[in-house]
């Protein structure tokens, strides 16, 4: 499957489904340091077991704490010890911050990434407020991207908020190869374009986004990206014919 | 000119905006999918205009004046009983960490409320359930949002919106999924139309001798072993049941073991208390079970324990090792750190007991008890073969805690205020379908077609005991006059034509045909006003609908009681209705949905043409077993 479908991901936090065997399309080595430096446990050694929730039991890695782990406890449960390090260590580019950057950012954050940083070179006006819950009227001539990452910061001061207000006309393909994932939002089809081909250039993976009222569309470019589907087995085999 | 709601007013037309503005609306819950119901609510300006009430103050929506026509106060009013919890964070994004056993309805309103200045919130920490909460008070809604965590309240609040005719709109999340669904008396189906799954419950002898799962260890844990030792060992746990499986001479063998560990709750607070109940449970018991060798004839039999064949040679102090292992939530202990982490807990629930905690519950946040179900459980599973578990994820079982994350809750939330916006414009007529053309919605993340589908709303359950029956209001005097029972009696036949019935409370039948005992009663006896209903069973031959009645006391003086409205008439029951045989779905009656529905056919409705023929399919697949029924009149059904 060729990273343009749309494969399974996350539709507002505009991040893939995490498959926690890859990490940028590579498999994760079972021994010694990743790409990125980190220790990587010996996953063969734990002892990893299917409960009845058909959760896996895996001993923390190293880094996430015992704060964290309370902190995200309940997301923890649905996705896994691995996933959430993963989420941890991630760094994500978000354009535009009206509407739907208020939202995915909210996401994002309340996820736990590991930093998030917010490009927009706008300020605040009175008609954003509408939809931009980060901010209040007193920040109206701010730029947007510095006034809500205040909110941002408490809503999890774990994450990393990283506020860029030069225009993106002057970003360099090279800019976006800090990130694993780019998300661009609220931009014109030449603009999200060149992006695009920017972020392939340095193997990153690309979201654009817009809303329009009660429309809206998510552009997806994983360029490769391997998933997992799973199924329930049932507990009666399935009859082949009527 | 600058509108802060230019973007609303685009998207929904003025007049559909000037009614949010209006409107009153109620939300039940402030937690995962209430945060971000009301976050959506208040950007929306939802019940932001302050609207003529009472009061001839005009409000001007584009320089024209108007004046509102309903005469519900706008606002939004939100109602919790809980209190933030550190593992609310990751979802319940109004709150912070300072705000952690603050009340969730107050920190809510506090931090929507900076979100638009105009918007007018009512927070209450309460329960819905309390008698606060009644017909009127519901009454006083436009809409009325669910953004609840259990059956019981969403129960309640179906029943309450289907007493005062307003419309609810029911939601949820699980994990990656969630599911949206409008509820209007009369028009769609009520929450109670269908069944809901009951909460499991496990035959005794699976829990007390024949465990296969860890489930099962947790629950001899949690609903046996802990209320034996530290709570009130009379009371019945809703895990456990006799069920018809069960043998009964083996049910009267564990009810004597139970008896012998009451003997050993006397030792508590010797040092050897724990040893005693340890060898009891893990060795005694064991070995009896052992013995009934035909138990085992098809299943691994239990391997026994003792105390100090487990602690063998370790030479540190047993409690200690137990309450540092405790820390560690994550890993799996063995058996031998579980007998440790036995000891600590048994000596710290002890030490509780003694000090004055008559009752020592489970509880999922109340750490002792967690250390102590999971290192039993553990024990007992080791016993029996079974994996064992780290205390984590013991937690989740014994706890049900369901795993939630923030982006689930926010596209539920999201899907809620859309089937609102289409609610609302149903009520200010500029709609011709059904309920503004709501659907059930579905949320399913992990698809790996849509992400989100629809279903048509399905017409009332004609039989379904909550909503099929007529709602009516019993209006007491509040001064003066003393309305007993056979008043209600003879103004039910007056002004309903009753003949034969009967009345029944929440304590069960007051009055029938054959019970006249309590006509002289005072009906102030069986009003425990508020939120409680009196229902009226016609008993004739006719058959007419159940009438449900709500008291209300009137501030002032009336002539006795009073139903409102005045004049009822209620229709009959349904008859059971016989299975249509129109061929398509064979032997499975197409859902009566309201005649606007059938009427949508058009290219713009294709893909809700295509959701109705999966969801017909989807009903002739589950009705295949009555296929092969021959109907009465010799038509043979023909499978599709």
């Amino acid at each position: 499957m060729d990273g343009t479908n749309q494969a399974l991901f996350d539709l507002t936090t505009g991040m893939p489904l995490i498959d926690p065997t890859t990490q940028n399309g590579l498999p994760i080595l079972t021994h010694g340091t990743n790409m990125m430096g980190n220790n990587m446990l010996d996953t063969t050694a734990m002892t990893a077991m299917q409960t009845q929730a058909g959760m896996l039991s895996v001993l923390p890695p190293q880094g996430i704490s015992a704060d964290e782990i309370a902190l995200y406890d309940r997301q923890i449960r649905l996705w896994g010890m691995k996933a959430q390090e993963m989420i941890r260590n991630a760094q994500v580019l978000l354009i535009g911050m009206r509407a739907l950057g208020n939202e995915i950012a909210k996401n994002l954050v309340l996820a736990g990434i590991g930093s998030l940083t917010i490009l927009d070179s706008e300020p605040l006006t009175f008609e954003d407020l509408e939809t931009s819950f980060l901010v209040t009227e007193e920040d109206i001539g701010q730029p947007r991207a510095t006034a809500s990452a205040i909110e941002l910061r408490r809503m999890n001061p774990r994450v990393n908020i990283v506020t860029d207000t030069e225009t993106i006309l002057t970003k360099t393909p090279d800019y976006f190869s800090r990130f694993q994932i780019v998300i661009c939002t609220n931009q014109p089809f030449e603009m999200a374009s060149t992006i695009n081909m920017s972020c392939r250039m340095y193997n990153v993976k690309f979201y654009a986004a817009d809303t329009y009222g009660f429309y809206g569309y998510i552009f997806a470019d994983l360029i490769m990206h391997t998933f997992t589907i799973t199924r329930d087995k049932g507990n009666m085999d399935t009859k082949v014919g009527a | 000119m600058q509108r802060r709601d230019r973007g609303i007013a685009q998207s929904l037309g003025l007049p559909l905006t000037k009614c949010v503005k209006e409107s009153r609306v109620l939300l039940v819950g402030a937690g995962g999918i209430g945060c971000e119901v009301l976050k959506n609510l208040v950007c929306s300006g939802f019940g932001s205009l302050p609207g003529v009430y009472g009061a001839e103050r005009r409000a001007s929506i584009d320089g024209v004046e108007h004046v509102p026509v309903s005469s519900k106060k706008p606002g939004i009013v939100v109602v919790d009983l809980d209190t933030i919890d550190l593992s609310n964070l990751n979802r319940q994004f109004l709150f912070r960490k300072q705000h952690i056993k603050k009340p969730k309805a107050f920190v809510a309103k506090e931090t929507a409320s900076q979100f638009n200045p105009s918007v007018n919130i009512e927070a209450h920490h309460a329960s819905i359930f309390d008698s606060q909460y009644d017909v009127e008070f519901f009454e006083s809604f436009d809409l009325v949002f669910n953004a609840l965590d259990n059956l019981a309240a969403r129960r309640h609040v179906n029943r309450m919106c289907l007493a005062a005719n307003v419309p609810l709109v029911e939601s949820g999340t699980t994990g990656f999924n969630g599911q949206v669904q409008a509820i209007k008396k009369g028009v769609t189906e009520c929450y109670d139309c269908n069944p809901k799954p009951v909460q499991k419950s496990f035959p005794i002898c699976t829990i007390r001798s024949t465990p296969s799962q860890p489930i099962h260890c947790i629950v001899w844990a949690k609903s046996y072993l802990l209320p034996e030792l530290f709570g009130t060992s009379e009371e019945e746990s809703a895990d456990v049941a006799v069920t018809e499986g069960d043998n009964a001479e083996e049910v009267a063998k564990l009810k004597e073991e139970a008896e012998a560990l009451k003997n050993i709750r006397l030792m508590m607070g010797k040092s050897e208390f724990a040893q005693h109940v340890f060898d009891k449970v893990f060795h005694d018991d064991i070995e009896r079970l052992r013995s009934m060798t035909e138990m085992w004839q098809s299943r691994r039999p239990p391997q026994s324990l003792s105390f100090d064949g487990l602690k063998a040679d370790a030479e540190d102090d047993l409690v200690k090792r137990g309450q540092a292992l405790s820390i560690q939530d994550q890993a799996v202990w063995d058996v031998k750190d579980d007998l440790a982490v036995f000891a600590y807990s048994v000596d710290v629930l002890s030490n509780r007991c003694q000090a004055g905690e008559t009752v020592i519950e489970f509880d999922k946040d109340d750490k002792d008890t967690l250390d102590f179900v999971a290192a039993a459980a553990n024990i007992r599973s080791h016993v029996f073969g079974i994996p064992l578990h780290s205390e984590w994820e013991i937690k989740q079982m014994a706890g049900n805690i369901i795993p939630a994350i923030a982006t689930s809750n926010a596209l539920t939330a999201s899907l809620c205020v859309m089937e609102g916006f289409k609610i609302m414009r149903s009520q200010i007529g500029s709609s011709t379908e059904t309920l503004g053309g709501s659907k059930m919605v579905f949320l399913n993340s992990r698809s790996t077609e849509r992400l989100i589908t629809t279903q048509s709303l399905a017409a009332p359950v004609p039989e379904c005991p909550v909503c099929s029956p007529i709602y009516a209001k019993l209006a007491l005097p509040g001064d003066g006059g003393e309305p007993i029972l056979q008043d209600l009696v003879d103004m039910l036949r007056e002004k309903v034509g009753y003949e034969e019935f009967s009345i029944t409370t929440e304590a069960g039948i007051i009055y029938d045909p054959d019970l006249e005992d309590n006509l002289e009663k005072p009906m102030k006896d069986y009003i425990t006003h508020g939120n409680k209903f009196i229902t009226v069973t016609d008993e004739g031959d006719e058959g007419k609908v159940d009438l449900v009645l709500s008291t209300i006391v009137r501030s002032e003086a009336q002539s006795g009681l009073q139903l409102l409205p005045d004049n009822i008439t209620l229709p009959l029951k349904p008859k059971k209705a016989v299975p249509d045989t129109n061929g398509h779905a064979a032997g499975t009656p197409e859902p009566v949905v309201a005649s606007a529905a059938n009427s949508s056919a058009g290219a713009k409705r294709k893909r809700e043409a295509e959701d109705e023929v999966e969801s017909a399919k989807k009903r002739a697949k589950a009705g295949k077993q009555e296929v092969h029924v021959v109907d009465d009149d010799g038509a043979i059904l023909l499978d599709d």
